[in-house]
């Protein structure tokens, strides 16, 4: 049972990450349940990701979800980003800074939680149904 | 596919690195409203962060690399089923409402939030 947990971790962290969920909530739990150290960890969790959202990335580019056009450009400024971020850790308080972030993330969150459907958004099939017998029982 | 525009873009990709730098990880979390922003469509937004995190994940993993952290033995017996799985989340990723998507996500950063907090 216990060799089941490394593949049960290892495709829901992938599955996770590959729908751009964050798949390193599962790895970091997992690695520090079997004693990894926090550096390693960190480092673990970005040498797991790059393969596997590669593999996401042809299959997303291959079904018209990746904007070719511009993904250049966010990759530049995110490769440049990340050297700055890099360079930063050392120079800030990463802990305070830590949690400014994580409460930045939690009204990410909420507004993502409980935000309002879009036109954009696919209608569920009760509504569709409901839309049907309108039109099959005209006022 | 809804169209993003170039400075939407750059701003994700700034952003998101600049994060994922400081922090290790956590780019994305941020990434995905920019985009979300500049593109109604969440698959697209969610699809474009990753493959933004791929980028900047190699460049946070050579700074790692260069700090003498390269911890592969403890990736290694993950990997195999993390493709796997990458293969069947980007399917999902497919087939998925845009709306429970963006439900599921925010949950997920509150619960992340909320550990970066306790910690």
């Amino acid at each position: 049972m216990t060799e089941l947990i490394p593949l049960i971790v290892g495709f829901t962290a992938g599955a996770a990450g590959a729908m751009g969920l964050g798949g390193g909530f599962v790895l970091v739990l997992y690695l520090a349940w079997t004693g990894t150290a926090p550096s390693d960890i960190r480092a673990a969790n970005l040498l797991f990701f790059i393969p596997t959202a590669l593999v996401s990335m042809i299959m997303n580019r291959r079904r018209g979800l990746i904007d070719g056009r511009v993904l250049p450009y966010a990759a530049a400024a995110g490769s440049i980003g990340a050297v700055v971020g890099l360079m930063a850790a050392d120079a800030f308080d990463t802990d305070l800074l830590g949690k400014v972030f994580a409460l930045l993330i939690i009204a990410v969150g909420i507004r993502e939680l409980f935000h309002k459907r879009t036109d954009e958004t696919p209608r569920s099939l009760k509504e569709r149904l409901v839309d049907q017998q309108k039109k099959r029982v005209p006022n | 596919m809804n169209k993003t525009s170039k400075p939407v873009a750059a701003a994700a990709g700034l952003v998101g690195g600049v994060l994922n730098g400081l922090f290790g990880s956590g780019g994305g979390s941020v990434a995905v409203p920019i985009l979300e922003h500049g593109s109604s469509d969440a698959k697209s937004s969610h699809a474009m962060a990753v493959a933004l995190m791929f980028f900047i994940s190699i460049v946070s993993a050579a700074g790692n690399i260069v700090l003498g952290h390269f911890p592969i033995e403890t990736v290694k017996p993950l990997l195999p089923a993390g493709i796997m799985g990458a293969s069947a989340g980007a399917l999902m990723l497919r087939k998925v409402d845009n709306d429970v998507l963006r439900r599921v996500f925010g949950a997920l950063l509150i619960y992340s939030g909320g550990r970066m907090l306790l910690k």
